[in-house]
């Protein structure tokens, strides 16, 4: 499985196993993130991206697809462990100022 | 230096990403001048991303099993060129909210000659497409600036925003066989949007 889902004090951590995160896994990701906030109710939700070493623009579109669903039902999702290419992803599209993004899962559990 | 090109004809399949970009890199490091180390380093980052996002949109528009592409080094800049059999570039122009409202796909029609549409926005740029002829057409970015009470719609589709964004340059031609084709401009010294 390319994602895990562990809960921990009320948080959700989504792990992604994933060396490349793109086009070819994004669907299937953001079908599993929405079933995490529709299904399963997971309101606050950490994505784990520590061993993701490149992400390409359709995955951080399923990302921010599924931060429009859970803030719509009053929630939020954080990201956790960038690598330096995909900081650099978060950083031309900007969307380091959409997401709280942290160096420690601590940090980002204790943010909410 | 005289100008240097490399061609490709490769799978159309993103599982042939690495030789795609292993060969842009190679070329790029062992051809291009830079002044500094830091440079080459900056320019091959963002080549990486550039690469990705436009044979993986070649790869998922076209039709025939082969996607074709020419690197192109002179001292000032880096051309890309990548063909494909594809169905021709639709343009789909995006209002404030982020929705799709009108579609265009060649041959385009006169009354659009030289109109520019708007493909991509976000609260601080924006994605221009110009028609420049009934085949063809460039794309570019512009920053409109952070402007209080704007969009804040946050896009979902980042590919054309990418590419123009780091890119000098973006063309598109569709030739009477059917082929579509993009031609990137990346400058040596360019500072793309970063």
């Amino acid at each position: 499985m390319n994602y895990e889902a562990i809960d921990q004090n009320g948080v959700t951590f989504l792990v992604i196993k994933l060396r490349r995160a793109t086009a070819d896994a994004a669907k299937d990701f953001k079908e599993y993130l929405f079933g995490l906030i529709e299904k399963d109710g997971k309101k606050k939700i950490i994505i784990d991206l520590t061993d993701v070493e490149f992400v390409d623009s359709s995955f951080l579109g399923a990302i921010v697809s599924g931060l429009k669903k859970v803030t719509a039902v009053k929630g939020d999702i954080k990201i956790v462990g960038l690598q330096a290419p995909v900081r650099a992803m978060f950083e031309l599209t900007r969307l380091y100022k959409v997401f709280e993004i942290f160096d420690a899962r601590e940090d980002a559990v204790s943010s909410f | 230096m005289k100008e240097e090109s490399v061609s490709l004809i490769i799978n159309s399949s993103v599982d042939y990403i690495h030789f795609v970009n292993d060969t842009a890199e190679v070329l790029v490091k062992s051809k291009a001048n830079f002044k500094k180390e830091e440079d080459r380093e900056k320019f091959i980052q963002d080549l990486r991303i550039l690469i990705y996002e436009l044979f993986s949109n070649a790869v998922s528009h076209s039709r025939s099993s082969n996607v074709s592409l020419r690197y192109t080094l002179s001292d000032t800049e880096l051309k890309i060129e990548i063909e494909t059999l594809g169905e021709g570039f639709m343009i789909k122009t995006i209002d404030e909210k982020g929705n799709y409202t009108e579609r265009n796909s060649p041959p385009y029609k006169d009354d659009i000659l030289d109109n520019e549409f708007i493909v991509y926005r976000d609260e601080e740029n924006i994605v221009l497409s110009k028609v420049t002829g009934k085949y063809s057409m460039e794309l570019y970015h512009k920053k409109t600036g952070n402007i209080s009470g704007s969009n804040k719609e946050v896009p979902e589709h980042y590919g054309l925003y990418l590419i123009t964004c780091l890119s000098d340059k973006v063309s598109y031609q569709r030739t009477e066989e059917g082929k579509d084709i993009f031609a990137i401009v990346k400058n040596i010294k360019g500072e793309g949007c970063r």
